[in-house]
């Protein structure tokens, strides 16, 4: 059987920097539109 | 369930009303816990359970992820083609989001299905990549949703830009369409299928053994990355663009003042 | 009553050809683009006799492409500084007759300086370039460019950023056509059996039709408001 554990490795490595990147960019997408939302409600309540 | 009986499912799903609270819905923490479990369940599956392909090697494992997000991306295409078919018969802004939705998580899956592809392919053909039809085609997929997103980035005029953007993502699905189409017809590809007829210069098949709990590995995963997954990430997606719009409702209340 | 069908899709392109024939300007621009761009392929490509006839069929088609998102592009700004546009959509004609009659002009265009490239590309190349077949493969690979690209150019006309935005949209939905097309130019080039290249000729005669028919479907959608 072919020795080619270390690409199983890479690959698993890239499925979770792929998906990673995404979820943390709705994270933070979802951290500053509620922190907007806040700030607006905030201002009309003025 | 106290979601809110009054309104129907797509109304709560893609629009959330505003006398809803920004909480996560009950229902879409449950998916997400599931989809997580799922996750965790399938790379057991793919790393334990199924026994190792011996003409392969340790790097076969990777297909119980890599064919499941493709179709997981098509899936989350499809969800694309169909919000853009029925904003453009409905005109209402909720078949809008999901359609953008789609792509994002449609792009995030077709990468991980390109990488895995490619990181595969090294050891087995020697080559990180080849100008054979399916992976150029599957990077011209990727590319064709991209410029959605670039498309929709270049429009200011919301109506305009969703309207656009349904017409341009019928065309993308009719290209994808017409691709698998080539790639079937025309097998001149060293690309292996596992399902179907495969060219004789295709290296790399194996066969699906049963007893050695690959088709059970490849189930469970089937089952999160090509529907869990893709189901969950676009809703939480839509929530987003909800919550945009929310904001920028407020905006215009404040700018009106 | 709307005016007849045919008889748009005619006064259309009456119109345009028209218009091209007085100031000679979409044509002017696409051919000097396109006998451009082979040159700096065959300086690009340093190959020798047998790469050469290999790439021709490539560097053909990528021109062809090219040159037609330029003449679409300059059609659509040519249409939308004389408000032509607006003139037609008062009209009681039918959507995509509009849809019909501009692609038939911007096929003309891109088949016109498809059939100029020919002969200068086998000159250049040193490539024996003449058949029939030639003839059609140009025909439906240019007819399919114009079906999508009018659509498109249409589209990124009313955007933002415009002109830069159509190769981008564009190209990725043109890349069945030119596979197809490029297919069956190497195979009727380098004189094999029709059998072998022939199923690239129906599977791009397939792409244009499924092409045709969703963009007339669609245009209508694009030019609303």
């Amino acid at each position: 059987m072919p020795q080619n554990a270390e690409y199983l490795m890479l690959g698993l490595a890239a499925i979770a920097a792929i998906m990673s990147a995404y979820l943390i960019s709705l994270a933070v997408r979802f951290a500053n539109v509620r922190r907007a939302i806040v700030r607006a409600e905030q201002a009309l309540e003025r | 369930m106290n979601i809110a009986p009054d309104l129907s499912f797509s109304e709560v799903a893609l629009e959330q009303p505003a006398r809803l609270r920004i909480g996560v819905p009950r229902l879409l923490a449950a998916l997400t816990a599931l989809t997580l479990i799922g996750v965790g369940f399938g790379l057991y599956m793919a790393l334990g359970f199924a026994k190792a392909d011996a003409k392969q090697g340790e790097i076969q494992r990777i297909f119980y992820i890599h064919m499941p997000a493709f179709i997981g991306a098509f899936m989350a295409f499809a969800a694309t083609t169909f919000g853009g078919f029925m904003y453009l018969r409905t005109r209402k802004a909720k078949w809008d989001a999901l359609a953008l939705a789609g792509v994002e998580v449609g792009l995030a899956l077709a990468a991980v299905n390109l990488v895995t592809g490619m990181i595969w392919a090294k050891p087995i053909w020697n080559a990180w990549w080849t100008w054979d039809p399916r992976l150029t085609l599957e990077a011209i997929m990727m590319l064709t949703y991209a410029a959605y997103l670039v498309l929709r980035a270049s429009i200011s005029h919301a109506e305009t830009r969703r309207r656009f953007a349904s017409v341009y993502g019928m065309l993308a699905i009719l290209l994808v369409i017409m691709v698998i189409m080539i790639s079937r017809i025309k097998p001149d590809t060293i690309h292996p299928t596992v399902f179907g007829p495969s060219a004789q210069q295709a290296r790399g098949t194996f066969e699906l053994d049963a007893s050695a709990g690959m088709s059970a590995a490849l189930g469970v995963n089937m089952l999160v990355w090509a529907i869990l997954v893709p189901a969950t990430l676009i809703w939480h997606r839509i929530r987003l663009n909800n919550l945009i719009e929310r904001l920028n409702a407020l905006k215009a209340r404040l700018a009106d003042r | 009553m709307q005016t007849p069908f045919f008889r748009v899709v005619y006064s259309i392109l009456v119109k345009d050809l028209q218009a091209e024939f007085r100031s000679r300007e979409l044509l002017s621009l696409m051919v000097i683009f396109a006998l451009l761009s082979l040159l700096i392929f065959s300086f690009a490509l340093e190959l020798d006799r047998i790469a050469r006839e290999e790439s021709i069929s490539g560097v053909l088609w990528v021109t062809v492409a090219f040159a037609s998102i330029i003449g679409l592009n300059r059609s659509l700004t040519i249409e939308r500084e004389q408000g032509n546009l607006d003139a037609l959509l008062i009209a009681p004609i039918h959507r995509a007759a509009i849809f019909v009659g501009k692609m038939a002009g911007n096929f003309l265009f891109a088949l016109i300086v498809g059939a100029l490239l020919v002969p200068i590309a086998a000159l250049i190349y040193n490539v024996p370039l003449l058949s029939a077949w030639l003839a059609v493969v140009l025909l439906l690979g240019t007819l399919g460019l114009s079906a999508v690209g009018t659509l498109l150019a249409t589209m990124t006309a009313q955007t933002r950023t415009r002109e830069s935005l159509l190769p981008v949209v564009m190209l990725p939905l043109a890349l069945p056509i030119v596979l197809t097309a490029v297919r069956a130019t190497t195979g009727i080039l380098s004189a094999q059996p029709s059998a072998d290249w022939l199923g690239w000729l129906q599977l791009l005669a397939f792409v244009d039709a499924a092409y045709f028919a969703a963009c007339f479907v669609m245009f209508e959608f694009v030019i609303e408001a």
